[in-house]
């Protein structure tokens, strides 16, 4: 059973070393709530893949249109 | 003469007895009786700005004198910069390098120990690449460190500190303790030389704020192993994110900070009584300073880098004890800019520095020749906003995204992503493109940044302009800038002074939106 607690919007935070102008642009239009920062020290993830930081928790992927696709699948607050 | 330069990596000015009796952030007062010692027989420097940020930037500044944020991100030594080390080893002047500082051997940097005689390197702070076990470093301080993915063999893994210190015992086998014991050493062995210059670069106050005791509880009455309890937050905002600290949480980061700045202290203590059992005051220049300072809370944001470049960071501690010098222990209100030292310390080994350095000696601001120094210091990080101040009143331009910045080298470094291994700019352009050198450089814009204007745009530090009054609002929590808008223009008229006079790139003026002087 999957039960959705909240469907309030996450709060995301991207490194301004990992969004490609385009991922800037989607993530802008979002309806979540994003922070660019110069650094998350998440440095190796930021190195090697496309990585958001969720309410929190890093959520690593191939970009950040994938990223954002599983935030809205799984906002905050899911619980399976 | 000779030179011992002390940089304190990340020390806020407002924790010195020199600078304030209780820090901003705390209500009690923080030992520092070793550095207050220094201050009654040094010139303290009361406006002393940060040029570029942060810690390589700020060390590329005091050794090659270049201020390199309007052209360049993080990164070497480039092959045109005439060092210190370099200069004073044409004269048969010995220079001892002593650090903790692993940026020096990490991506993003090289050629800045290469040049000394000597230099000891502490292993182990932060993320320093050095032991690779246990595999399954202390758990509790994994928990403290947010150590997320120990097993993982990507760069700057935290869990590489808890392993580095997964045999610290006691306090000598933690940071500063090692590196000012090797400094009393050096010290001693370099005194026996006609001339020295000696820099012992300390990364610690810098996090992890993992303290030892007595220190750890100094400052607090938590259990410093308490896993609930950081040591090394992420940077960020307080209320949000993943930097997110409750009450406790950042109360008790603020006593590990205090905790180590006492640490420090009292091994700074120890040079100084080394100078006094060799007798060397009469022959030395001794000047300590900090690369920035550190967010704790104030403005809402922990560690450094997004918030604005608020004086938390960027005016530092600067104390400089010269023989010739009538002005002991005391506070000077001239203008000084963390570029100068580098002529300044020229000028103290008795080396005249290269005419294009950005920097001007305020050496004669010690001896008494001169009252004030500067007109403006310019501040910020590359490709960020633009911070100007003339001492009172500090001007933040913000950065509009309307071009992306260009990043110079002789190097292909990533301008954005320092730590990892440097990528090819397949989109530079080579040229004579800096106004302080002939030789050819790579220019390249950060290779994420490859998008229509709109796509340019980048939100960190802030949108809108900043003005600060600091004399009347030393914490800067009153922004002027859209109730003095004379004044505003005033700094602002400054602020593209300040670039012109350094000839600034046109793409500068072009991505902040900004005008050329009349």
């Amino acid at each position: 059973m999957i039960i959705i607690v909240s469907l309030s919007m996450a709060f995301l935070e991207c490194c301004l070393n990992n969004v490609s102008s385009d991922a800037r642009v989607a993530l802008g239009e979002s309806d979540h709530d994003v922070r660019e920062t110069f650094c998350l020290d998440r440095c190796g993830d930021c190195y090697d893949r496309s990585f958001l930081v969720v309410d929190g928790e890093l959520r690593t992927g191939n970009s950040h249109m994938d990223l954002l696709e599983s935030v809205d699948d799984q906002p905050k607050g899911y619980e399976e | 003469m000779n030179v011992l330069l002390v940089s304190i990596d990340s020390l806020r000015r407002d924790f010195l007895g020199a600078y304030r009796d209780t820090p901003d952030v705390v209500d009690y007062e923080v030992k520092t009786e070793n550095l207050d010692r220094f201050a009654e027989r040094a010139t303290v420097f009361d406006a002393n700005y940060a040029g570029s940020l942060p810690c390589m930037p700020a060390r590329r500044e005091w050794l090659a004198g270049v201020r390199e944020f309007l052209w360049r991100s993080w990164g070497p030594i480039e092959p045109f910069d005439r060092t210190i080390p370099q200069l004073a080893r044409e004269e048969d002047i010995v220079t001892q390098l002593v650090t903790d500082h692993y940026h020096y051997f990490q991506h993003g940097a090289r050629g800045y120990f290469e040049d000394f005689n000597g230099f000891d390197f502490v292993r182990g702070h932060e993320y320093d690449a050095w032991k690779t076990a246990p595999r399954e470093p202390d758990s509790e301080l994994i928990d403290q460190i947010n150590a997320n993915s120990p097993e993982s063999q990507r760069f700057l893994n935290r869990a590489a500190y808890a392993r580095n210190v997964e045999e610290f015992d006691d306090y000598s086998d933690f940071f500063a303790p090692k590196v000012f014991s090797k400094a009393v050493e050096r010290i001693e062995g370099n005194s026996k030389w006609d001339q020295w210059f000696t820099y012992v670069d300390s990364f610690d106050v810098h996090e992890p704020f993992h303290c030892p005791e007595p220190y750890a509880s100094m400052y607090t009455d938590e259990d410093p192993e308490d896993v609930d309890l950081p040591v090394w937050p992420y940077y960020g905002r307080v209320k949000e994110g993943q930097s997110e600290l409750s009450k406790r949480e950042l109360d008790f980061v603020r006593s590990q900070f205090a905790g180590k700045v006492t640490m420090v202290d009292e091994q700074f203590g120890r040079l100084l009584d080394k100078l006094d059992e060799e007798g060397l005051w009469n022959e030395t220049m001794v000047v300590v300073t900090s690369d920035h300072g550190y967010f704790l809370g104030d403005h809402g944001w922990i560690g450094k880098n997004d918030p604005p470049v608020y004086d938390v960071l960027a005016r530092t501690p600067l104390m400089v004890w010269h023989p010739d010098s009538d002005r002991e222990g005391e506070h000077v209100d001239a203008l000084t800019s963390a570029v100068d030292l580098y002529p300044t310390i020229l000028e103290g080994l008795g080396i005249n520095a290269p005419e294009w350095t950005h920097g001007h000696s305020h050496l004669p601001v010690t001896l008494g020749e001169h009252d004030d120094h500067r007109d403006w210091a310019l501040y910020g990080y590359w490709g960020a906003t633009m911070n100007v101040t003339d001492g009172q009143y500090t001007y933040h331009h913000p950065n509009r995204g309307a071009e992306p910045p260009l990043n110079h080298s002789t190097s292909m470094v990533n301008p954005y992503g320092w730590f990892v291994p440097p990528e090819v700019q397949q989109e530079a352009t080579a040229g004579e493109f800096l106004p302080y050198t002939d030789a050819p450089v790579w220019r390249y814009a950060p290779s994420n940044q490859d998008g229509p204007e709109e796509h340019l745009k980048v939100s960190v530090q802030h949108d809108e302009p900043l003005l600060y009054d600091t004399e009347m609002d030393r914490r800067q929590e009153t922004n002027i800038a859209d109730t003095d808008a004379e004044k505003q223009s005033e700094m602002l008229n400054l602020l593209v002074d300040a670039m012109e006079s350094l000839e600034a790139p046109q793409t500068e003026f072009d991505r902040l939106e900004l005008g050329r002087s009349a």
